[in-house]
Parts: C-alpha cells; structure tokens; sequence
C-alpha cells in the first residue's frame, strides 16, 4: 500500500483530482447523500441535537484537560479485567509491540478492522515485515487494499470506485469471474473473508471510544466485521489514540446518539459492542489475551497547544469532510495523508510536520461550514487561522510545540529555494502593504501608482496573484475613479 | 522512569501541570424521563426495527413462538440451527423442536466443553480432540445457516437489541450464521439508550464488574461501500427476525 | 441619526459604486453619513494569511479612528458582511492578549454594523421605496451568515423592492470560493467551487444575483463573465438605492 506521506505534492494532487471526472461525480454523489441523510436524522432528533452537542463538547473538553488521570484510570482497568497494556510514545514502538507479540505467538495471518490510526503508524507494512499477512475486513478497506490505495473518505474508504473497478479488481486479484453485480460482490468478499477471520491468530481494532471508568473498549460498525475480528481470533489488539479516553459509560449515551446521525445519517449504527478484558475461562466467547496499545505519535504535542488543542476533540464522524466545499472538489487523496477534510487539515500539519503540510491549512475559504455541522463543535476555521499563524509569523505566535520531527528554526531548512523566495516575497509584499495601510497618504499614493501601472501593462503580470485569478477567472481591475475620488469631489457637501 | 509514568508525565507537562489533580467533577447529563408503557414501547420498537431491515412478529405464547419459528424454515429443508443456551431456549424446548424438524444442530460451547472430542452434532474432518474448544464451535458454527438467541435488552427509539455476556452464550450465534433470530422478552425493552446505560451501570458494570461483551445490534449487517449501494449481510447475519414475546 | 460610513478597501477601489449606492441609499432614509478618509483597510487579508503582525499594525489605527468617529457618529456602518465581521468578531482574537484594545473593540463593535442588518435591526426599515423589475436571488456570504447571523435582514429587504421577485437558490448557503488569498493560492478550487454556485444561481433563472459582499460578487461575476453570462452581479446597496426607485413621501 502506497503509505509515502504526500503532502508536499497538494497542488499536483488536487489538480489530478480536479481533472478526474469519475472522482468529481463520486465525491458529489456520496458527500450529498450523506449531507441529505445526516440532516433527516437531525431532524428528526429535534431540539435536542444542539443540546447533545453542547454535552458532548463538554465532556471531552473535560475528558482532554484531564487526559492524565483518565488515561491512567482506563488502563489500570483494562489491568485490572486481564489485558495487557503497552505505552506507545510513537508509531514505531507500537509496530515493533505488536510484530514482537505476532511473532511470539506465532501468529502468521492478523484480521484487521477499519481503524486510521493503524494506517497512520502504517501498522500493516510492519506487520508484513514480520511476516505476518494482516488483511482488512472492512469491505471498502479490503477494496483498497487490494488495489494498493488510500482510502479517500474517513467512512466510506472507496467511495473513489465505480462498481466495474472493483469487479476488474476481483478478478484480478482473487481470480474470480468477472461480476458487476454489487450483491454478488459482496457476497464474495463475505465468503473469502470469513476464512481469514476463522483462520487468523490476531485481530487488530483501533477504538471509537475508551471508557476510562470501566475499562471498556467501545467499537461502531455496519458490517460486523469488528464483532468477528474481536471474537474469532484468539488475541485482540486494540491500537488506542489518547485522545479516545472518555470518562463514563454513561458517557456513550451523549456519543452514540450524535455519530451514527453525523456520518450516515442513521439512528444507531448497526453494530456497537462494549468489550472489556478478557475471557476468564475456556467456555467464554471471546479472545483470551487483550492487548491495549496507547499511542502517543505526536498527540501529546496537539495537547499542549492551547489553540490547537480542540482538534483531539474529534470523533471522526466524517461530516466536516461532506459538509466541505473544498473536500467536495478535490477528495481525500489530495490531502495526501490518513486524515483528509477540514479535520485533516487541522491534524495532519501537526502529526507530520507544518513545514511538510504547509499547504493544507491555507487550502480552505475558511467558510465555517465545517463548524456548523461538527455535533463537538470543533473551532476547525479557528484553529486552520492559527495554523496559518504558526506557519507564517513562528517566531511570535504562542503554544506552538514542535511537532513531530520538526525542531523550531529548523523549518526554513526543508524547503526548497523556490518556496523559500516565494514566501521571502510574500512576506515582504504584507510589510508593504502594512506601511501602505497604516498611512492613509501613503495608501492613497499607492492607489493613484497601482492605476498608472494598470493602464500602463495591465495587472495581469505572470506569476502575480491577480493573473493567477485571471487564470480561471474575470477580474474588473481597479475602478478609474474610487469611492473617496468621488465623495471628495461632490458627495462630500450633500450630507 | 517507566514508560507509563513518562507518557502521563509528558501529557500533564501538555496540560501545565506540574502533579496530577484529581478533575472536577463532570455533571452528569440526565436525559428527559420517558414514559415507559410496555405496549407502547414494543411498538415503537418494531417500528423501529422493521425501518432498518429487520422483521418483528410478536407472540403471547410457547406455541406461537415456534409457530413463528415454523414460517422462517426454509421449504427445502436443510437447516443447520445454532440454539443458543438461553433460559428462554431451555424453557421452551427450541433444541428438540429443531431437531424434531430434521435440522442439524449445532452444539452449544457448553456442550463443546462438556464432551470434550464427542461429537455431539455436526462433525468435521479435523475433529481432534486435542484441537481447543473455541476451534471447534468457531468451526461448527461457520456451516450455520440460522441462530437463535434471546436478547438481554431492548431500545425502544432506536430498534436495539442488547445482548451482554457472562449468562447466555449469544455472541457468535447473533454474528456468525446468516439468519439470527432473536427471542425478545416484552418487559425487556427499555425506552432509550440513557436508560440502558443507567440499568447496566446498577448491573452487570457494578462494583469493578464489566461483562466481556455488550453488544448493540440494530438490524442486519449492512455495506454501502460500493458506490454507496446498501448492501446486507456482508459479514454479520443478512436476515434478523425479532420474536417478541410475553 | 449620523452615521459613519467604513467604505472597506474593496470598495473603495474596486467597487465604488456600491460605497456611492450606500450613501445615496442611507441620505434618503434620512440619515446624515460622513465619510473619514483617514480609513485604509481592517486588516482582514493580512490576518487571514497569518500575518498578525502586520494584521495589528493595520488594526490600531483603524481602531482609533473608529472610536473618534463614534464621538460624533451613532454607528459605522460597513456595506461589508466580512469587513464588519473582522472587526466585531476577529479583531478579539487579533489583540487577544490586550485587555485594553478589548474594551475598545467591545464598545466599538457593539455600534458598527453591516449594511443590511443596520437598515432591519437599527434603523427598522424594510422597504426602502426602490423598484427592479425581475428575478433576483440571493447569496448568503459565509461571514455574514455563520459568524453575524445576518440572513434574514437582506431578504426582507430585497423582498420589499417593488417588481421584484426573489427566488431562493439550492445551496443559497455554500461558499462561492472566495475566501480572501484563498482565491489566488489556490485558483483552480476555488473557481471549481464557484462553478458550483454559478451552476444554484442559473438553475433559478434569475437575471441577477445580490449578495452583501463585494468579495464574494467578484468572485462570482468574474466566473460568469468567463462563461460568458449575462447574470448581473448586484450588491444589495445597488439593488436598493436603484435609479428607478420611487421617491419617499
């Protein structure tokens, strides 16, 4: 699977991704389904979905700003109910964890469901070096992988492919007779899969919620393929961001009535199962040994930025994604990493590096569409302002930790002499521009030039931002007369 | 310094803490108190239920039930039932009403610990008695067409069946055959998730207790991950028939 | 009544015409408007890039001159949905740190207002006695709406222009893909997001489109003139200072 972190190339994925008609129809179709079917189950829970909201933001401002204590109560827990809890500072611990442990026990096959923070530590790539087969069961997870993909939504991972795709990629790859036919597709999928879930040694989950108060592990799904990673294979490995610790049980009844409704639409997703520990005697049904990683990959850095700190509020419902007018044009591969969308946006330059992400906060109309829908109500527009800030003025902006692999000063190093100059001009046409506009004689001056430069060449200078706009757009230019040309000349006396 | 104790020290260094603080206490978010009238409720819960895909026919008594029963074999016959060691199962003698109808049936883990090797139900090849127990109901149970199980709880509002281990047997049975069907008791349905979670809570998650698994199960398995097409039954049971009796 | 008006650098220089239409309009409400041409820019695209600094620099006289003028102006008002936004809402975050400019952004936010939402909520007006004939519809901008809340003021009023007949496009609240240097680092989205918008407002068959921002109409008129299309880009004060429009008794 193609895991290079793509960031840097943002203009070249989403011209790509702008070029390709079936992507664009795709992307219209499902975020406008899941738009239309999220706002019917709002409807339909009524004055209570901002009351819910209100509630659930409460909880995890709480659950976040005591992130130690409940962190430490959740494991202790899962302790204490016989599962094993390994701490994770970053994704390679993790790896080398869980390999080590496949290879102990000999384990050579490992089911896997959806889970994003699997793929962002690249859990798969280690495991196979270890020579265990780690296959995903999730439907559209399964779809591409065998294609070698990413997934480009956070819910429905190959809404990207048309049902022939998928039908050229089974006989490809599983060596079946070509079928187009969705039923039968599926039902394909369910029969090869089932062998892998009564063969495999290993189930590996990541976590929708971890209930610091019981111990328990909380998993959202449709399919049913989490029941049958988490009960078939002897060993269960739960891969757990520390943002995911919430305190109560009863916490679930703020959460679960808000993400099914966010992401699909739907009142209740069709399977949620609680687990917690492990079988203490043969004629139990579920695995007998639990092993809880708790991962650390850069999230402790996000907590310690006041401003930035919300973004572990999420619970990845996907709805900002729908809502966005920019992720509708350019789809979840063009954010070049695990986390597309406006949440992606706010994550991904803090996990992999804002040098190395620089693109994706500044790629937004800051329209606040996003915030409206989000049932956290993540500040995600603040906050993309603030990474904007952190990139361009580092040296004054507050709270920034270096993230991960990034040492502050050592920002301007990775870039590459073209950016550097670009930025270098940017910076210094906002100085201009400041001095201009702190001067009303000098704004007024500078007016009077930009008029004599624009009958004289034009505005449309290559490589300047007006012929950038001139490459897609009309632009009027600037008017012959302004306003304050015409109030002092005959507006000013009718007051 | 152990790794536990630098994670938890870095994430309160995060928080500008020097110590760790016990938090404040979180309110607790009480939802509107919902009339619970019985009949009602099962009513509201087929609705629900038959929304999503699922089917609910009620019965008011043992002999209605495997009335019910009787409509959901197939005609051709060839059925391969997994009864789940339910009290409800038990009390109505659902093993022997199967087996009278000519289905296979497929051993209870129970009974897989209790034999042993025996067969005591379907049999495969590679039926060692060295092979562990959970192997081989893993193995019988994949050749199931139908479970039958009872379900612990009911949602109302949502059509969810709550299923929570350490009594009945239910997990692989409501998961692993194509078809669960699922004895629901009427007095059983809750009106609202607030209200399970407070119920268990006083329960099964009592005094540092918590039960292997809770499961929700809210109609069949379902996909849309192909071209956003629904598609049921991709890993979990296709069909899902609630009987709901008194 | 006096009002200060804050023409917004946009206008200003590229769309004077709507800062003309804005006074014309206000005098025949009978309003009193002066003009301080000591005002440049609220700060909004510095700010918007991460240029704080700079974003301040800009800010601080901007704030001097408008506490000066509310000495003897009732109100400000800006023909701006994302300008008034800049100051009533973003200028906090901007000198979070600076007890002192707060209370000044406070007292002068709470009189400065967008222009629609000055004609409804202050000056209680809805007809303002002026004619168009056609179908017009309406964009929400993005600021106006989600940040000011301001949604039902511009309707009322376009509502109550004589001959018009105002019809609701799908997707009214989506971005048109403006979105400050958005628009210039990333051309190519943003006028895919436009096209969109295009695509809402021609399906309702109006012959014009109003919005209260002159970014956002920019935006959509420079892709429509691209396609070709004769829809008019109006800003609301054009629409209701319109030249037919019928004196008031």
């Amino acid at each position: 699977m193609e895991h290079a972190i793509q960031t840097e190339s943002f203009v070249e994925n989403y011209r790509e991704a702008l070029d390709n008609g079936q992507l664009q129809r795709a992307l219209s179709n499902a975020t406008s389904k899941f738009t239309a079917n999220r706002g019917l189950a709002i409807l339909n829970v009524g004055d209570e979905w901002e009351v819910l909201r209100d509630h659930a933001r409460e909880i995890k401002e709480h659950a976040i700003s005591n992130l130690d204590y409940y962190v430490d109560q959740f494991t202790s827990n899962v302790e204490r109910l016989g599962g094993n809890v390994f701490w994770a500072r970053d994704g390679e611990a993790a790896n080398r964890y869980i390999s080590d442990l496949a290879r102990r026990r000999g384990v050579t096959l490992a089911v896997k469901s959806k889970s994003m923070v699997t793929e962002e530590i690249e859990l798969n790539h280690a495991l196979e070096a270890a020579g265990v087969e780690a296959v995903e069961t999730d439907l559209g997870e399964y779809i591409i992988q065998l294609a070698g993909e990413r997934p480009s939504h956070i819910i429905a991972p190959a809404i990207h492919k048309t049902r022939g795709d998928v039908a050229d990629l089974f006989t490809d790859k599983l060596h079946v007779e070509r079928n187009e036919e969705i039923e039968q597709m599926t039902a394909l999928a369910r029969r090869v899969l089932r062998t892998q879930f009564a063969a495999a040694g290993m189930g590996v989950t990541g976590a929708n919620f971890a209930v610091a108060e019981t111990g328990t592990i909380v998993l959202v799904e449709n399919e049913g393929n989490i029941r049958l990673t988490t009960s078939l294979p002897r060993i269960h490995v739960a891969l757990i961001g520390i943002e995911k610790v919430i305190p109560r049980l009863e916490d679930l009844g703020v959460f679960l009535r808000l993400l099914a409704r966010s992401a699909t639409g739907q009142q209740m997703s069709s399977y949620v199962s609680f687990l917690s520990g492990v079988k203490r005697s043969a004629a139990e049904e579920g695995p007998e040994e639990l092993h809880v990683v708790i991962l650390d990959n850069g999230r402790v850095n996000i907590l310690g930025n006041p401003h930035l700190r919300e973004s572990l509020y999420c619970i990845r419902c996907g709805a900002c994604l729908n809502t966005c007018p920019v992720y509708q044009k350019i789809g979840g591969h063009a954010y070049g990493w695990i986390y597309p969308g406006p949440i992606g946006a706010v994550i991904t330059p803090q996990l992999v590096g804002r040098d190395k992400a620089a693109h994706l906060p500044f790629a937004s109309s800051l329209c606040g569409a996003c915030l409206e829908v989000c049932p956290i109500k993540i500040n995600i527009p603040d906050m993309l302002l603030h990474l904007r800030h952190e990139i361009k003025e580092p040296e004054t902006s507050h709270g920034v930790a270096a993230s991960a692999g990034e040492q502050p000063g050592e920002q301007g190093h990775r870039k590459t002499l073209a950016l550097r100059i670009e930025s270098f001009l940017e910076r210094l046409t906002f100085k201009l521009w400041a001095r201009a506009m702190r001067s009303p004689a000098i704004y007024e001056r500078g007016a009077k030039f930009a008029r004599l430069i624009e009958q004289a060449f034009g505005l449309d200078i290559p490589g300047s931002p007006i012929s950038r706009w001139t490459s897609t757009r009309e632009f009027p230019g600037l008017a012959p007369s302004s306003f304050r040309e015409q109030w002092k000349r005959r507006m000013k006396a009718e007051g | 310094m152990d790794s536990k104790d630098e994670m938890l020290g870095r994430i309160r260094a995060a928080l500008g803490r020097a110590k760790p603080q016990r938090p404040q206490p979180l309110a607790a978010f009480t939802s509107r108190p919902v009339a619970a009238d019985c009949a009602r409720l099962a009513h509201q819960f087929q609705t629900e239920v038959e929304k999503i895909g699922g089917h609910v026919t009620f019965a008011t008594s043992d002999h209605e039930v495997t009335r019910c029963l009787e409509g959901l074999m197939p005609a051709a016959g060839g059925v391969v039932a997994a009864v789940s060691d339910s009290a409800t199962a038990s009390r109505m003698g659902l093993r022997d009403w199967f087996a009278g109808r000519n289905a296979s049936m497929v051993s209870t883990l129970g009974e897989f610990d209790r034999s042993g090797a025996s067969s005591a139900g379907v049999s495969f090849e590679d039926n060692s008695p060295a092979e562990p127990l959970m192997e081989r109901y893993k193995k019988a149970l994949i050749d199931a067409s139908m479970g039958v199980t009872s379900a612990d709880y009911a949602l109302a509002d949502t059509g969810t069946l709550v299923l929570v281990s350490g009594g009945e047997q239910h997990r692989l049975i409501s998961l692993v055959p194509p078809v669960h069907i699922c004895l629901l008791d009427k007095s059983r349905i809750l009106p609202n998730l607030a209200d399970l979670l407070t119920r268990v809570q006083g329960e099964s998650y009592a005094d540092g207790k918590a039960p292997l698994a809770m499961t929700f199960i809210t109609g069949p398995s379902r996909t849309a991950d192909i071209e956003l097409t629904l598609t049921m039954g991709v890993h979990g049971p296709r069909e899902l028939h609630v009987i709901i009796h008194s | 009544m006096r009002v200060s008006l804050f023409v917004t650098c946009i206008v200003d220089q590229m769309f004077p015409e709507v800062g003309v239409a804005t006074v014309t309009l206000l005098r025949r409400l009978g309003v009193e408007v002066t003009f301080n041409a000591g005002q440049t820019c609220c700060g909004q695209p510095a700010f918007n890039t991460g240029y704080r600094e700079e974003a301040r620099a800009v800010a601080r006289p901007m704030l001097d001159l408008f506490e000066h003028e509310l000495e003897s102006a009732d109100y400000i008002v800006a023909p701006s949905g994302s300008c008034s936004t800049m100051i009533k809402k973003f200028y906090r975050e901007l000198f979070e740190e600076d007890a002192e400019q707060l209370g000044r952004i406070e007292r002068i936010g709470a009189r400065f207002f967008e222009l629609s939402d000055f004609l409804v909520t202050v000056l209680a007006v809805e007809d303002v006695g002026a004619t168009f004939p056609g179908k017009v519809t309406y964009h929400d901008s993005c600021h106006l709406l989600r940040e000011l809340g301001v949604a039902k003021q511009p309707r009322a009023l376009i509502g109550a222009v004589s001959g018009v007949e105002l019809v609701e496009m799908n997707q009214t609240v989506t971005c048109c893909g403006f979105g400050g240097t958005f628009s210039v680092k990333y051309p190519e989205i943003s006028t895919a997001i436009g096209a969109e918008k295009i695509a809402s407002i021609e399906a309702t068959g109006a012959s014009a489109v109003v919005a209260c921002d002159s970014s956002c109409l920019m935006q959509i008129a420079g892709v429509l003139s691209r396609r070709g299309s004769h829809i008019r880009c109006l800003h609301i004060a054009e629409l209701l200072a319109s030249e037919n429009a019928r004196t008031r008794e």
